[in-house]
């Protein structure tokens, strides 16, 4: 598959907004018509969001250089942002996004936003957008769809490095059962507690006119999400798509999923034509 | 920010020829508390972006911060937030000119004129010949460095650590992969050791006053090659006066548990109060 170069005239710009809480790199668009919509992407969490940081700015430069203005950032207690590792919420993770929906506005011009999320992203995108009401679409990669089975697969991750990491690991003594880290990151009680919570098929408001749902495999839930978004946006297409499944890979094999990244391309280019 | 129980202040940065690296620079919570003191730039391990393997520079520069020291993490061009470099000169020419950069961006910016380069893995790799070049560095924290691969590596893995069994049973080791890096005793892999020559440029480093960290994860491969096959040569003057040996027991070469990366927070701190007054 071709990708096209966006290297001239690229620009990026590293930024703190939110009282200097959260770390960002907007990227202004290069393409000549800029379009009416600007983009928000919202990282997974954890060793999830190392693994998948390559892919996003990948995805952040092509959308640029199809005239999207797009702005990256990191959570609190994720990243470059403010806060230890072990102090991230939901709650206060879905005010994050709404932080930045109004730090691109700002930087920006544009009213209209998309907010395009992976994984735990996807569900805070999600989250976000039923609570504040004024995004325009969505794009869910493969989302989070229930929060205890997200739970379970955290669990049986850190369970796999404890059976043939190269490391001493404690075992998975905490209470009920719940792991006290997750591949190299602290998993709070407050972070276990906050996903039991998260069930995107049972969000009551309407998240968005336009959605696009991707999914790589075929999670427990996506019956009912699909149903759930059919039924409330304007526009809702679901993709299926056999990609790398980036957030599983260590960093150090660069891989990027470039036909995933042009699918998300190429549908907002689309919709916002 | 408040991290760690202090309020320090981060500030994004961009440099460079054409302002294509991006980094985020770590002041100290006390104005001025920083000067005369070495400023600490942590370099990319492999393509994992600045904020390092599990966040560990963020955590590390914050940590610095507090004690009165200045840092700079920072992406070298085409990795993390850094576009790529428009020049095609070899890669470790193009990470040693960047490496300077930001050397000349805190300066510039900052008043620092000493500088404490650290770095795992390939970062490890780019700080040694950085600071082979620039008299400014006075420090060099040399996390998993690769060293050659020695077979005592591969048989280590095989006779001490049943995980290596459980790995093969379960398919997670290719035999056909692992076979003939037994068979092997010459090297397989020494970006280090080609140019400049590890031990002898070892040798001038000291010489100068560097102070030099040489810390590596038991099961990482350089554990073999520095801490057991060549410690003795190693602890031989000019260089013991300015080296430290350490050693992450139970540690993988990405530090993927808490604990771990505790302990080499632990490591780096103390070293931090040695190189403090390194080049003064």
């Amino acid at each position: 598959m071709t990708v096209q170069s966006t290297a001239r005239g690229e620009t990026r710009l590293p930024l703190y907004f939110a009282s200097a809480s959260l770390f960002g790199c907007y990227h202004p668009p290069t393409h000549r018509q800029t379009r009416r919509c600007a983009v928000v992407l919202c990282y997974p969490f954890g060793q999830e969001y190392i693994r998948t940081h390559r892919s996003f700015v990948q995805l952040a430069k092509r959308l640029a250089a199809s005239g999207f203005p797009v702005l990256r950032f990191d959570y609190y207690g994720c990243g470059d942002s403010a806060g230890g590792s072990e102090e991230g919420r939901i709650r206060r993770w879905v005010a994050d996004i709404g932080s930045a929906v109004e730090e691109v506005r700002h930087q920006s011009g544009l009213q209209q936003v998309c907010l395009v999320g992976l994984r735990l992203g996807g569900a805070l995108a999600v989250s976000a957008a039923a609570e504040r009401g004024d995004v325009d679409s969505l794009v869910l990669w493969d989302p989070v769809i229930r929060g205890p089975d997200y739970r379970e697969q955290l669990r049986a991750l850190q369970e796999e490095a404890i059976r043939f990491g190269y490391m001493e690991l404690p075992s998975n003594n905490g209470d009920a059962g719940i792991p006290e880290e997750v591949l190299g990151f602290p998993y709070t009680p407050g972070i276990a507690e906050d996903l039991t919570h998260v069930d995107l098929a049972s969000i009551g408001a309407t998240v968005a006119a336009r959605v696009l749902l991707i999914e790589s495999s075929d999670p427990p839930g996506l019956e009912a999400l699909c149903a759930r978004l059919a039924g409330s946006a304007q526009l809702f297409e679901h993709r299926h798509l056999a990609e790398r499944r980036v957030w599983m890979d260590e960093p150090s094999r660069g891989i990027v999923p470039f036909h995933l990244i042009e699918e998300i391309v190429g549908w907002l280019t689309r919709v916002y034509a | 920010l408040a991290d760690a129980g202090v309020r320090l202040r981060e500030t994004a940065v961009q440099f460079g020829r054409g302002g294509e690296l991006i980094g985020v620079v770590a002041e100290p919570p006390v104005w001025g508390a920083s000067l005369g003191r070495p400023g600490i730039i942590f370099l990319n391990a492999g393509l994992i972006h600045r904020v390092g393997p599990y966040r560990l520079h963020v955590r590390i520069g914050r940590k610095f911060a507090s004690r009165g020291m200045l840092s700079l993490r920072f992406d070298f061009s085409g990795i993390g937030d850094s576009r790529p470099a428009a020049d095609g000169s070899p890669i470790i020419q193009r990470r040693v000119a960047e490496t300077r950069a930001a050397m000349d961006l805190l300066n510039a910016k900052y008043g620092v004129e000493r500088f404490v380069l650290v770095g795992n893995c390939s970062g490890a790799v780019a700080a040694f010949h950085a600071g082979d070049v620039d008299r400014r560095v006075v420090g060099l924290g040399l996390i998993n460095l690769p060293g050659h691969a020695v077979a005592s590596y591969y048989l280590r893995l095989i006779t001490s650590n049943p995980k290596t069994w459980r790995r093969l049973l379960y398919g997670r080791v290719k035999l056909p992969r692992l076979l003939p890096r037994l068979r092997r005793s010459a090297p397989v892999e020494a970006p280090t050791a080609r140019t400049p020559d590890f031990f002898p440029t070892v040798a001038s480093l000291a010489e100068r006053g560097v102070e030099i960290l040489l810390a590596n994860c038991e099961w990482d491969r350089g554990y073999d090659y520095f801490h057991r096959k060549h410690r003795d040569r190693l602890q031989q003057s000019p260089v013991r006066e300015r080296l430290e040996l350490e050693v992450i027991p139970g540690a993988n070469h990405e530090f993927g548990s808490l604990d771990s990366q505790q302990r080499l927070i632990e490591i780096l701190e103390r070293w931090a109060s040695r190189v403090e007054t390194a080049g003064q």
